[in-house]
């Protein structure tokens, strides 16, 4: 109920000893838990160093700085630190921080009396990721908002008062880049991630930069389509360097006056000198030139445009002034200048007509003179080809968006050596096979430009999933190190804030998160993230779990697979350190193979006698796992009973989305009937790419369990039932034995056939032999599921609950295993926390996914909740295999099908990908 | 959503960070007394002051100054019973109705409640502790009305099969009916359907033949709906949702043709029909109107002192449909007695319901539901202090400590 706010206890290895009240953003955790340490002051080991603020407070009294917040001293202590600068990998550092930024970074650095010492030992500590393409802080209604006139700005669409940013600080992030939409959108805008009562809390860089695309919204997929979008963009800019033109005339014929004039004049040097430039046009005060729309006005965030200077407004707005003071006038003294009657008079003759100002143009022109870069958003290789154009034509400098499937344009785009931000790498959004493609990526490891990796995400808090973005690029081929540079030091060089985030260095904002495990491994848990010297997220604050796996630490680590199988014999061994046991843990190993069949599985590496064999090292190996839920062909949707249906009856063994889930490692699937009918059949077993993928046992396929729909995809308001209490009634009246008919015409040797069938699944239902699997999402769906199972007494699996939390009690009793639908945009956190906790009361889960990235996302969520390495593992193997009954699939086991993959990293970990995929034995595929 | 789970929060932490002597309240098994400067026991008695002894979630005794040894003792302004809502459609709220078959008597809305809905927790907070789940009335027999506990374990709900928890108070309450257009609305008759499935009624006169073949079946044929059977026998109450004077006309035709005592749930036009519904015994869950507007559901007249004409026309009534207690203060101010409006929270809707034996009453034997105030009950300045159900606190305003 209370699921995000419950103050969880803090006896973590990871000791810290400060006054949240001070420090914390986090307005209401903060209370909670600056309680609970205030009652438990002595929990540091070395009471010697630190300092909380209220001692020093007491003890430096006449201080009066001491008690502000401004001159508030922290030290990070202990970790490991991924500079991202000149000074590279610390492996145990301090960073000291004070007033907002970083002040000191080093092995060495001494602590001052009197500053909060944070302890990171054991952490890993990195820049704050920045996401270079997010909708946090957008309103709703302005995530889609667009334009093909330039004439929005991403800052007027802030809603500073969502809380969308908790989750998005959860995991590291702390710069984000949000922009318009459309053909030519507008100006995006660089914000923080951090609490914030206005738009100016949340400032970074004010207009960053301007938003184009082609082909991306407002196009359909003819070339002709995108070719007209490239015209208008042309035409725009033709528009603008033309205005550009017609200033630059103007301004030069009125300087030619001025100066003749200036020679004449004898009586005010001073005036004359200030009003030279712009005395004469009255509405050129607001703006010398057209490029000077950056200039004091009444705006706020106009006075602080312009790439050279990015700070926030309070601090720096002085400073900014002076500059723009010496460098035209004050408007005091232009108003004198104006004053003047006779030099007006005297002008008019000589000067051209003066053009109208637009601020758009201006905007524009600011473009042209590359003071704003153009982030333009292409993804296919015709769009890429005509932005080649723009930039060529026009000299832009521009920052290439999306680049999905850049194919052959690849080779020209490092050519190039401009900017890029590339993603989504994973589509969680609007998952389809064609935004996966594995060749997508091909050279980005070795792009010599600077690349940035972002989310894309138009859901408020997708940026949350920028470690997975960044670790599929791993798994893509890109290196941890320039992965890393792609949402830190790189990403803050594309939009231009370099000097002031991006890496820790002295003089930086202290923009901070640490981790335990790699900042790049979206399993690893965020203890801490950190902006502008402040807390944004502290996991002690947060309900997440313990971390489980905290005693027993298991190795995550990806490494370089050297061993190549070319050909497999007939009986061979894999020998392997890392070798995945059925409950989930990973210990030393061999797996003897012969003639397609597990023969043996010996706990250590030497006891493999004359076979041949593959020693892979570190490389893990793992059965073929196992998607928990894979929805077949759809059936007929009119008849609620459709208990006659074997999903298995509709397998297609050439199935590119299930050949896929195979080549990633996936390799065997509960294959289930659609969601449409109420009682809707039975589900079966493949295994992708073997000889006889289909499952059998005795001659028969193998049926392990019986699908029934509580949720609201098989209601209907044109046949019963067409509610939740009609669908309990069914189901319920389906396992009491009464004749629930179809209304279905079928001749009477059909009807006893299938009365036949009904009554021997039936029976196996009942006795526990096979499984039923409700597919149930809301509390009160959930609450029928867990009833009927009660009732008869069932082996039952509840198939995308969405909301367990207050029933985890009963689903405890009942022994129901969960499958998990993969993790969706929309997800909260606490659903993942909800299920971590489900998963250490033993209740046991899978994954239902037709992706092999998307389930190992949501596994890597699951491990960052809270649940352990083991359980997630054995989500995708053995706790699969067993709840849903899918005997000799998921288990490296004697007599099973030799179904075996070699991953270069724990399949937890996204940044790991398939190496080797064996089937039946043999190499289904050699990747790299 | 974080600033409303902050709140939920807080109210959870009021409940759960209590003073001592409440505290100890939280034991069922203890022996708690409570004393009250006055103690209305919703069937028109007022105690001053009284005192009453809670043993195992049960009221042992009610006097005026009761004194037990070891026993936990807990001081209060005004102590009334836990009120009582007749029809109600908490947790029930997102489910989609059964729209697929116009009779169906054997539905139990109960059965797919969500007990976990925010409904629950607010009406907790208003002194509401038991309330009347009602199937929705787009269905000329809707299904059987279940009372509940607003508050208990999140356990699984019986299903009509005597596998009931703790929560629930009475599986069966009535079976509901629609004498109203709702069955009727959004259906249009065709000269040729478009499917096999075409929906009725289509009109008013079409609802009430339905429910006259129903009766009639009922009564004629063996294989007819045993609910159906039990309800028009006068076993089961049978509760029908009407609203118009001529709705109303028209179900007691009904009930005069297969004589049977209906409860009517809604009422808003009962005030023209009054000797009639008296005459008959007919008692009415009157739903509730937004003050101060002359309309109802169904555009119904209304007027402000339904309930006082009700009363003195002898009718048996109760207040429904949430804010209970906001209702009865309204009541009040247009005329009703301010104990018969209590009467018409708590122990009416309890006896029209037939679970007065639980719920409704500060007596002993009955269910400890207690809700204590500041003040006079039916006082607008008056606030809830604490709610308790079966003995055990609930709900507590958090400045009570």
């Amino acid at each position: 109920m209370n699921r995000n706010l419950l103050p969880v206890g803090h006896e973590s290895s990871w000791r810290t000893v400060f006054l949240f009240g001070a420090v914390c953003g986090l307005s209401f955790c903060a209370t909670v838990d600056a309680r609970a340490h205030t009652e438990d002051p002595a929990s540091d080991k070395s009471p010697a160093q630190v300092t909380t603020e209220q001692d020093s407070s007491e003890k430096a009294a006449p201080k009066p700085e001491a008690a502000a917040d401004a001159s508030k001293k922290i030290a990070l202590v202990g970790g490991r630190i991924l500079t991202m600068g000149a000074a590279g990998t610390i492996e145990s550092g301090t960073i000291l921080i004070e007033d907002k930024k970083i002040t000191a970074v080093g092995p060495d650095v001494q602590v001052p009396v009197g500053v909060e010492i944070i302890d990171v030992t054991g952490l890993t500590v990195s820049p704050g990721l920045i996401d270079c393409r997010s909708s946090l802080w957008l309103a709703r209604d302005s995530v889609n908002a667009s334009s093909s006139t330039a004439s929005l700005a991403a800052v007027d669409g802030v809603d500073a008062f969502s809380d969308a940013w908790i989750e998005v600080a959860r995991q590291g992030i702390t710069s984000v880049a949000v922009q318009p939409s459309g053909m030519l959108g507008g100006t995006g805008v660089v914000l923080r991630v951090a609490p914030a009562s206005s738009v100016n809390d949340l400032m970074v860089s004010a207009d960053a930069f301007v938003q184009a695309s082609i082909g991306v919204s407002g196009a359909s997929g003819t070339s002709k389509d995108r070719f007209a979008q490239y015209e208008a963009l042309k035409k725009i800019l033709d528009g603008a360097k033309a205005y550009q033109q017609e200033w630059q005339k103007y301004d030069d014929a009125v300087k030619a006056a001025a100066e003749s004039k200036g020679e004449s004049r004898t009586g005010k040097p001073k005036e004359a000198s200030a009003g030279q430039k712009s005395s004469e046009s009255p509405s050129s005060t607001e703006s010398g030139k057209p490029s000077d729309t950056g200039s004091p006005s009444g705006d706020p965030r106009r006075r602080m445009g312009g790439r050279e200077f990015r700070g926030r407004p309070s601090e720096q707005q002085p400073a900014d002034d002076a500059k723009d003071a010496a460098q035209k006038q004050t408007p005091a003294e232009r108003q004198s200048g104006e004053t003047s009657a006779t030099q007006a008079d005297a002008k008019k003759a000589e000067l051209p007509k003066k053009p109208k100002r637009d601020p758009i143009k201006d905007l524009l022109v600011r473009v042209l003179k590359k003071e704003l870069p153009l982030h333009i958003e292409v993804h296919r290789v015709d769009d890429i080809e005509l932005a080649f154009r723009l930039a060529k034509e026009f000299e832009l400098s521009l920052v290439y968006e999306g680049l999905n499937r850049a194919g052959r344009s690849w080779d020209q785009l490092q050519e190039q050596h401009q900017p890029m931000i590339v993603g989504p790498f994973v589509n969680f959004e609007n998952a389809s096979a064609d935004d996966m493609r594995e060749d997508r990526y091909k050279g980005l490891s070795d792009f010599p430009g600077t690349m940035a990796i972002a989310s894309f995400s138009k859901d408020s808090r997708g940026s949350r999933l920028l470690r997975f973005h960044a670790a599929a690029a791993v798994a893509a081929d890109v290196s941890v190190d320039q992965a890393l540079r792609s949402v830190t030091c790189d990403a803050a060089r594309v939009l231009g804030i370099d000097a002031l985030t991006g890496s820790i260095e002295p003089g930086k904002y202290a923009d901070l998160m640490v981790v335990l495990g790699s900042p790049v491994d979206p399993s690893a848990v965020v203890k801490l993230t950190m902006s502008h010297g402040k807390i944004t997220h502290h996991a002690d604050d947060q309900p997440m779990a313990q971390m489980a796996d905290a005693d027993s630490p298991v190795d995550t680590a990806t490494v370089p697979v050297a061993v190549s199988l070319t050909s497999l014999p007939a009986e061979y061994a894999i020998v392997s350190d890392r070798v995945l046991y059925p409950d989930g843990s990973i210990a030393a190993g061999a797996i003897l193979v012969r003639d397609g069949l597990i023969s043996a599985v010996h706990g250590e590496k030497d006891k493999t006698e004359s076979l041949k064999v593959f020693d892979v090292g570190r490389a893990v190996v793992t059965p073929g796992l196992i998607s928990g839920h894979y929805e077949g062909s759809g059936a007929d949707s009119s008849d609620a009973v459709a208990a006659y249906v074997r999903a298995i009856d509709a397998f297609d063994p050439d199935n590119q989305q299930l050949k896929d889930l195979a080549f990633d490692g996936f390799t065997s699937v509960l294959l289930a009937p659609d969601s449409r009918s109420v009682i809707s059949g039975q589900a079966g077993c493949v295994r992708i790419l073997a000889t006889n993928p289909v499952m059998t046992t005795g001659g028969e396929p193998l049926q392990p369990a019986s699908k029934f729909v509580l949720s609201a995809g098989s209601r209907s308001s044109a046949r019963f039932p067409s509610s939740l209490a009609g669908q309990r009634k069914l189901v319920h009246d389906y396992f009491a034995g009464v004749s629930v008919s179809s209304p279905l015409y079928l001749p009477s040797a059909v009807q006893d056939l299938l009365l036949e069938q009904k009554n021997r699944v039936l029976d196996q239902l009942k006795s526990g032999v096979a499984v039923s699997l409700f597919e149930a999402n809301s509390v009160a769906e959930l609450d029928s599921a867990i009833w009927l199972t009660k009732q008869h007494d069932l082996k039952a699996v509840i198939l995308n609950p969405s909301d367990v939390g207050s029933l985890l009690p009963e689903i405890q009793e009942q022994q129901i295993g969960l499958v998990i639908r993969c993790s969706q945009i929309t997800d909260h956190d606490w659903y993942a926390v909800d299920l971590a906790k489900a998963s250490n009361l033993g209740i046991r889960l899978g994954i239902a996914g037709d992706q092999a990235v998307s389930i190992r996302a949501t596994l890597a969520t699951l491990v960052n909740a809270g649940m352990s390495q083991q359980a997630a593992l054995r989500a995708v193997s053995s706790d699969a295999a067993e709840m849903l009954g899918l005997t000799g699939c998921g288990q490296l086991a004697p007599h099973a099908a030799a179904d075996i993959v070699i991953w270069n990293g724990l399949p937890t970990n996204l940044s790991a990908r398939p190496i080797h995929v064996i089937v039946d034995g043999r190499l289904a595929k050699e990747m790299k | 959503m974080i600033r409303l789970q902050m709140i939920r929060h807080l109210i959870v932490a009021s409940c759960l960070v209590s003073s001592a002597v409440l505290q100890a309240a939280d034991e069922p098994s203890t022996v708690l007394i409570i004393h009250a400067e006055s103690l209305h026991t919703g069937t028109g008695q007022v105690l001053s002051p009284g005192s009453v002894l809670i043993r195992d979630g049960k009221i042992a005794e009610v006097g005026e100054n009761l004194s037990a040894d070891g026993a936990q003792t807990l001081n209060v302004k005004t102590l009334i019973p836990g009120l009582v809502d007749a029809s109600s459609r908490s947790g029930l709220g997102r489910l989609d109705d059964e729209v697929t078959q116009e009779i169906t008597p054997e539905l139990f809305s109960a059965s797919v409640v969500d007990w976990t809905d925010r409904d629950f927790a607010e009406q907790i907070a208003a002194g509401t502790t038991c309330i009347n789940l009602c199937p929705s009335t787009s269905n000329v027999v809707g299904g059987i009305t279940t009372a509940a506990k607003t508050t208990g374990s999140m356990t699984v709900a019986g299903g009509g099969d005597g596998h009931t928890t703790a929560r629930i108070v009475s599986e069966k309450t009535g079976l509901m009916i629609s004498v109203c257009s709702d069955p009727a609305s959004g259906n249009t008759s065709r000269s040729r359907p478009d499917s096999i499935y075409v929906r009725q009624p289509t009109n008013r006169m079409g609802v009430v033949w339905m429910l006259r073949s129903t009766f009639h079946k009922a009564r004629t044929a063996a294989d007819s709906s045993p609910i159906v059977q039990e309800a028009l026998s006068g076993q089961l109450p049978l509760l029908a949702v009407s609203r118009t004077q001529y709705d109303i006309q028209a179900l007691m035709t009904l009930s005069d043709e297969f004589d049977f005592k209906p409860v009517l749930i809604g009422g808003q036009e009962a005030w023209q029909v009054t000797k009639e519904l008296a005459a008959r015994q007919i008692s009415v869950i009157l739903q509730r109107t937004v003050p101060g507007s002359s309309r109802g559901d169904e555009r119904t007249r209304v007027c402000a002192d339904m309930a006082a004409r009700l009363q003195a026309a002898g009718v048996r009534f109760c207040l429904a449909e949430g804010d209970l207690l906001d209702q009865a203060r309204f009541a009040v101010r247009t005329g009703l007695p301010a104990e018969a409006a209590l009467a018409s929270i708590t122990s009416s809707p309890a006896e029209i319901l037939g679970i007065g034996d639980r719920v409704g009453s500060i007596a002993v034997g009955k269910d400890a539901d207690l809700v204590a105030l500041d003040g006079a009950p039916l006082a607008f300045t008056t606030s809830v202090q604490w709610v308790m159900v079966d003995g055990t606190l609930q709900f507590e305003q958090a400045d009570n400590q």
